[in-house]
């Protein structure tokens, strides 16, 4: 999964990005001018907003993202821990609202609950057929078998595991491997594919002409 | 002589006593000038009335006229033809002749000299009888005539002062619905109202005066709506401070590779921003003990220079000194506080800046302090903004905006001034003794 941090202040943001790095691939901006030029460049499946940023409110920018209709789950991380900024906070837009000092695995399982939530999911397991997903053991199990994956491969099962029965596409796939700006050859997501096909077996991956790809119900 | 008001009464009482005074002035009016015309009247009248018989009866005395002649004269020569307000009659008693100017029937009773009063014609007639010897003269005036003079000359006079009588009541009247009613309006509205409203209070009445309380008090409102706002953001300030370096610190402990490094300024962080709420809590109670010493500036400006060098050059800020020696009275620690933090502002607001220079010059009598910067400066309308505690001047600095407002309290207890002007490009912050 891929996340966007936006975060000012230096050591807590170095720090954030230590956290969540080994679980999700993750951006770190620290201005809401690079925030917005992210979100247009990339597609993320979270936003982590701090609210009080140098170039204006968190606050703003999430109603303004609310009002261009953006579905983007957002999780404000904020030092306003007063009942009306939390209440407001909620009520602009957010999906969740954490007051600093947050202890790391509650961060953690919060992130999983909106991943889980933006996924269709209320159930803690994900499931496809005989395949589902532990995002708290970060593990996948096939007919009840724990499977071992590499990095990338995990990577993008977990993309399109969180997609449900919808295509995801491979600009999307390929961002969550490659860090933006870096020429990714198109054909190493195939690669990637090919490895899990081998994994999962041949007919559990669809590939839809000019859509991308598409986890399939076995 | 000074008015004794201690006592509380209602405005609304005054003006109903003003109300009644009125209203008794002009009754009291009427009655006084018919009483003194009714008084005067009588008396011009019936002087008139009685030169008038003396004048009658010296012209029979004397023979002038005859007792024939008395009717023709009487109609003719002594009053006017269509006279008949007026009443002339001559009786000589011993004689038995009789004559009055409009067939008026020889009277009976009285026949003294003196005021007299008949009904006549059914009206009451008012005049003088003069004995003379034999000769009885009256003169009578119909009393109704001098009854509508009385009432003409009270209206001429007593009018004006009753239309202003009624002009005073309706101006009471519209002052009581402009002032009074609206006062109180403006005391209930702020009876009723929520310590936490700080919105502003609606105009209740379209008299200045009352439309001044109104604004003022907007004024008022308003201010302490700003003051508790800066108040709240400090507070919201303090707590970003205080949790952010704490989140830190609590994820840094765990993860598995410990930067050290970084939670160790973390650490400094949170103690600089604890100190400065310390130095601020402190200086605001006014419990700095003050080591109040006779010392050179020029000696603690040097180290300070020499200790924040490091951090210009980090900056590619070229930082210059040019001190001379000062003799003053003052806490050196304190004043050594002063002249970090604004040096520390400058590098703070560095963006644009490559040079800062800090002067100490001396005189005999006096003494100035600059710290100049070629930065963005300070746009004049904050000025005055940036020295009150908890202002910062923009989002992006750091911090919670105490330090020009630990500066300024620093310069209060050594009596200085601190001034902010222009420099074209950057901003010279001048320190000297109060004038």
């Amino acid at each position: 999964m891929y996340l966007l941090l936006v975060e000012d202040d230096l050591p807590l943001g170095n720090v954030l990005l230590r956290l969540l790095k080994p679980h999700y691939r993750v951006d770190w901006v620290r201005s809401l001018e690079q925030a917005k030029a992210h979100l247009q460049a990339s597609e993320y499946s979270l936003l982590l907003l701090d609210l009080g940023l140098p170039d204006g409110d968190g606050m703003d920018y999430l109603t303004q993202l609310r009002k261009e209709e953006c579905s983007l789950p957002v999780l404000i991380i904020s030092a306003r821990d007063a009942l009306d900024e939390r209440v407001k906070g909620l009520d602009t837009g957010a999906d969740d609202y954490l007051v600093k000092p947050f202890e790391p695995e509650e961060l953690l399982a919060r992130i999983r609950v909106l991943l889980r939530r933006a996924a269709g999911q209320a159930s803690p397991i994900l499931t496809c057929g005989e395949l589902s997903f532990d995002p708290s053991k970060e593990t996948f199990y096939l007919s009840g078998q724990p499977l071992s994956l590499p990095r990338k491969e995990y990577e993008l099962l977990t993309v399109l595991m969180h997609a449900g029965d919808k295509p995801v596409s491979r600009d999307r796939l390929i961002q969550q491997l490659y860090s933006v700006g870096s020429e990714a050859e198109s054909n190493t997501l195939d690669v990637y594919i090919h490895a899990l096909r081998r994994l999962l077996g041949k007919n559990r991956i669809e590939t839809l002409r000019g859509r991308g790809f598409r986890l399939v119900n076995l | 002589m000074k008015l004794n008001l201690k006592r509380h009464f209602k405005l609304s009482q005054l003006a109903l006593v003003l109300g009644l005074s009125i209203l008794l002035t002009g009754f009291a009016g009427v009655l006084v000038t018919w009483l003194a015309v009714d008084d005067e009247l009588s008396e011009l009248l019936y002087e008139d009335i009685h030169q008038q018989t003396q004048l009658l009866a010296r012209l029979i005395n004397q023979g002038h006229i005859e007792p024939d002649e008395l009717k023709e004269f009487l109609g003719e020569s002594f009053i006017d033809d269509d006279e008949d307000t007026f009443l002339i009659s001559v009786e000589h008693m011993k004689e038995g002749w009789y004559t009055s100017n409009f067939g008026f029937p020889k009277s009976f009773g009285s026949t003294q000299t003196g005021l007299t009063q008949i009904k006549y014609q059914d009206h009451i007639w008012k005049g003088y009888q003069l004995r003379e010897g034999d000769l009885l003269i009256k003169l009578l005036r119909r009393d109704d005539l001098a009854e509508d003079i009385k009432s003409d000359v009270t209206e001429d006079v007593i009018m004006p002062i009753l239309i202003g009588n009624i002009l005073s009541l309706l101006i009471l009247i519209v002052l009581l619905a402009l002032v009074v009613r609206p006062l109180s309006r403006l005391a209930g509205q702020l009876r009723q109202r929520d310590a936490e409203d700080l919105s502003a209070m609606p105009q209740v009445s379209p008299v200045v005066e009352l439309q001044e309380i109104t604004n003022s008090l907007n004024h008022l409102i308003k201010g302490i709506g700003q003051t508790l706002n800066r108040e709240k953001r400090f507070a919201s300030d303090v707590a970003h401070e205080l949790r952010t370096p704490l989140t830190t610190l609590k994820l840094e402990l765990s993860l598995p590779d410990l930067d050290t490094q970084a939670m160790r300024q973390e650490v400094d962080r949170l103690i600089r921003v604890v100190e400065q709420l310390l130095t601020l809590a402190r200086l605001e109670a006014s419990s700095w003990q003050q080591h109040c010493e006779s010392f050179n500036l020029k000696e603690p400006l040097q180290h300070l220079s020499h200790r924040l060098s490091s951090k210009f050059t980090a900056a590619s800020i070229t930082f210059n000194s040019h001190l001379e020696d000062t003799q003053l009275q003052g806490d050196p620690t304190l004043l050594t506080l002063l002249v970090e933090n604004l040096l520390l502002n400058t590098l703070r607001h560095a963006t644009g800046t490559d040079q800062v220079t800090l002067t100490l010059t001396s005189t005999d009598k006096s003494w100035q302090l600059r710290v100049e910067d070629n930065g963005p400066g300070i746009p004049q309308h904050q000025r005055q903004q940036m020295m009150k505690p908890f202002t910062r001047q923009d989002q992006r600095s750091e911090g919670l905006g105490l330090g020009l407002s630990i500066c300024s309290q620093i310069a209060a207890l050594h009596g200085l001034t601190i001034t902010l002007h222009d420099k074209n490009p950057g901003l010279t912050v001048c320190i000297a003794p109060d004038c």
